[in-house]
């Protein structure tokens, strides 16, 4: 019975990521170090990523096209890190969720071809386990932004605000400072406890509609792509089966008649195997983001463990980087401009995360060693603005890059973060 | 039940109690009561920028680029010293002229490609003498693209003999370098004329117009694309006008033979009429409008700072202190590079800064977006 959400948000967010599509390739493309399957082999894998996505949704060989779609958009995905996007992550989760629940046990071509799999009824951990999932990224976007800049600064969104002054109606108000706190007060709020209106049923038509009105305001404010949608389509598995029925009824009477034989159960079955496995995989997912307590310094500057932790439009940071590269032997000394190898948008996305600037740094000296140079030193002249604060230097201008490694050790070489009077805070 | 959805209500509306007094407590206690509301008129702005500085620019690009054609066909006509000298003054005219257009590089210049018609650099002597002799060329060709435009112009009025009375000797020799000239100088009178046009109220795209009405600073926006623009262009007066020559890309062997004006040795003033074309659309201030409104009101409006001082100061101030450190550049260029180095390598790090500025602090107080992807803020 629960089925019916499973199914409704197969359709809902994955056709909503195969619509997203177009916008992959671009950043594949004219990149050294990154080993995709070229023009031909890169557009394969999409048809068939979508072919899985379709397959999905119509419940045509499950299992075969939920574990193809996993592993064809984790490996997108894995491709280049400055695509990077919290709701790729996402994506990745709820596809190898997916692997794992029966969804195409009613209303599919599966259980169409053979009766045998038809079951009305659904397990209950399966629809607990993606509304966990869901929770887990509000609740943790929700404690990223409990941060003095978000709270106390309003930052970033008081600087982002302003650019949208001329839409109509509202577009007033967002040059207003007050505007900027209440809409970060509000989200850290929403982000924190909309998991529970929406579980509680009293209170889950208005926190829906909070969902909405929330997700598409931020689809209009920023450029965050198909998440917003997602994230509506999604947050439907907390309504009751009893509520889907009665829309999809509505909707579509033709094809979809209330079945009288349908029952709703709790019925809990599931091996233990599973249990240790879903066990770890929430584990994991509780204490990942977490690991930037290891780190010294500020998160926000340094990056180290920003990813895969649910921090979304936290930050307001640019940067402007250029290489140094000098030849021992010779001590003669030049420059790299990032521009010559890079997309704008790799370029914009590595000037202000050091990893990135370090593994443009080694293959800087990949470069420069084909063209003779034995052991060419490269270092790294990052100016990085975060949060409206005056750009500095990201990275010790002293040390040789291609003496150090990326790991999950502290980068030693960051220079630490130290603020300078805020933006547009004082006269 | 009915317990409970009270209760459910009751925590909703004390929620949002919460949060609205948590947030008219958060203003208040903001600096001083001293609240820094933003009230600025982009589209105001946008039609000053493109009223006063864009328009007029290109304006007198088209006047002069037609005096140009004008001074090319009486030289060709008959050709003398005082001819060629005439045809040299205008020629530098004209790309100064260029120069102040080249930051606006959206909109018409993107239509018709006229940063990459009029001024591809370095221009290749061979591929211009190889069409003089065979003939039968196409300059509006991709490949022909380093065979023609200003600096094509360049080499053809400079470069093209050992002096000027030897370059006067081969103009009146041959009909096919008269024929190339004329050829070349067409090209910049057409696109020119093309792209002033296609800013104009009076032309069926009416750019202009679409400039001043489309506000905002998201992606497709003119703010947006015209800081973008902006910040291109100062980068490759960086790169490309200064860097690249002075051995930034090559270890610091010096490569003086790719400056911009090679032949004619005006690189220096050409970089610093194009910065005076990219503070003129900062300040949003024309040659001749008294009234200014540009990013640097709109930096200052929405109070973005810079260490201890505005940034849209910070910028302006760098701005003039480049056109210091161009003009402590004694003769041209092509020397320059190599006699005095640390001269030209101040002009560097200053150009440098004002793009550290522009690209980073700017971009990111304006909310300007640098690229057209999905991004998580980060």
């Amino acid at each position: 019975m629960m089925l019916v959400s499973v199914v409704r948000f197969a359709a809902y967010g994955w056709i909503n990521t195969v619509y997203i599509e177009p916008d992959f390739h671009f950043t594949y493309f004219g990149f050294a170090w990154v080993k995709p399957f070229g023009e031909i082999g890169m557009y394969l894998v999409f048809i068939a990523m979508a072919l899985a996505a379709i397959c999905i949704m119509l419940g045509f060989l499950y299992r075969l096209s939920t574990v193809a779609f996993f592993l064809l958009f984790t490996y997108v995905e894995l491709l280049d890190k400055t695509t990077y996007l919290n709701h790729y992550y996402f994506v990745s989760l709820v596809a190898f969720i997916l692997i794992w629940l029966p969804a195409n046990r009613a209303w599919s071509i599966d259980a169409w071809r053979s009766p045998k799999r038809f079951q009305a009824t659904v397990p209950r951990w399966t629809i607990r386990i993606l509304q966990l999932q869901l929770a887990i990224v509000y609740v943790y976007a929700g404690i990223a932004k409990i941060n003095p800049d978000w709270m106390l600064e309003a930052m970033p969104l008081r600087m982002w605000l302003p650019a949208h002054s001329d839409l109509p109606l509202i577009g007033s108000y967002f040059t207003k400072t007050w505007v900027a706190y209440l809409f970060s007060w509000f989200g850290m709020v929403y982000d924190l406890t909309i998991p529970f209106f929406l579980l509680y049923r009293p209170t889950r038509l208005w926190a829906y509609a909070a969902v909405v009105v929330f997700h598409v305001l931020t689809w209009v404010l920023f450029p965050i792509g198909m998440f917003p949608f997602i994230m509506i389509g999604a947050t439907l598995i907390f309504f009751s089966p009893q509520w889907h029925m009665r829309w999809l009824n509505r909707l579509w009477p033709a094809i979809w008649k209330p079945e009288p034989s349908i029952q709703p159960t709790t019925r809990f079955r599931m091996p233990t195997l599973g249990l240790y496995g879903i066990g770890l995989f929430l584990v994991f997912q509780l204490l990942f983001p977490f690991r930037y307590l290891a780190y010294p310094g500020e998160l926000f500057w340094t990056e180290e463990g920003y990813r895969f932790s649910w921090r979304v439009m936290l930050i307001e940071k640019a940067g402007y980087v250029t290489f140094k590269v000098k030849d021992p032997a010779t001590g003669r000394e030049g420059e790299v401009w990032p521009s010559d190898y890079l997309t704008k948008f790799q370029e914009k996305q590595m000037s202000t995360q050091p990893d990135m600037i370090l593994e443009f740094a080694h293959f800087i000296a990949a470069e420069y060693q084909e063209l003779g140079i034995e052991s060419p030193e490269v270092r790294a002249e990052a100016y990085v603005t975060l949060n409206g604060h005056r750009s500095r230097l990201l990275i010790d201008p002293e040390v040789d890059l291609v003496k150090e490694k990326d790991s999950f050790a502290p980068k030693t070489w960051i220079l630490p973060f130290e603020k300078s009077n805020a933006f547009a805070n004082s006269q | 039940m009915q317990r409970i959805v009270m209760i459910g209500r009751t925590i909703t509306r004390y929620s949002w109690m919460l949060l609205l007094t948590i947030a008219v407590a958060s203003c208040v206690n903001d600096d001083d009561g001293d609240d820094p509301e933003v009230n600025f008129d982009q589209g105001a702005m946008l039609t000053t920028i493109g009223n006063n500085v864009i328009v007029p620019s290109f304006e007198t690009l088209n006047n002069e680029a037609a005096t140009l054609e004008t001074e090319v066909s009486a030289f060709v006509g008959s050709p003398t010293e005082s001819g060629l000298a005439s045809v040299r003054a205008q020629y530098i005219k004209a790309d100064k002229a260029w120069q102040r257009c080249a930051a606006f590089n959206f909109g018409p210049s993107a239509t018709f490609a006229t940063q990459s018609v009029l001024n591809t650099w370095p221009t290749n002597p061979t591929k211009i003498e190889d069409n003089i002799t065979n003939g039968g060329y196409n300059l509006q060709t991709s490949s022909n693209l380093t065979a023609s435009g200003f600096p094509a112009l360049d080499y053809l009025l400079y470069g093209s003999a050992a002096d000027e009375a030897a370059i006067v000797n081969r103009f009146s020799q041959e009909q096919a370098l008269k024929d190339y000239l004329v050829d070349v100088v067409d090209i910049i009178v057409s696109v020119s004329g093309t792209t002033y046009d296609g800013w104009l109220a009076s032309s069926s795209t009416n750019y202009l117009e679409t400039f001043v009405q489309t506000t905002g600073t998201d992606i497709g926006s003119s703010i947006g694309l015209m800081v973008n623009e902006f910040s291109k262009e100062i980068e490759l007066v960086k790169n490309a006008r200064v860097g690249i020559p002075l051995g930034k890309k090559s270890l610091n062997v010096t490569r003086p033979d790719q400056v911009e004006a090679l032949y004619s040795g005006m690189s220096v003033e050409f970089s610093v009429e194009n910065m005076k074309g990219l503070k003129a659309l900062f300040m949003g201030l024309g040659e001749t409008s008294s009234t200014a409104n540009g990013l640097f009101n709109y930096l200052e409006a929405i109070n973005a700072q810079e260490g201890d001082g505005l940034l849209s100061n910070a910028i302006r101030d760098q701005f003039d202190l480049i056109d210091t450190r161009l003009n402590d550049i004694q003769g041209n260029l092509f020397d320059a590079v190599d006699n005095d180095f640390a001269t030209v390598d101040a002009a560097y790090t200053e150009i440098q800064r004002l793009v550290v500025l522009v690209k980073t602090d700017m971009t990111s107080a304006m909310g300007v977006q640098i690229t057209y992807q999905d991004n998580d803020g980060d």
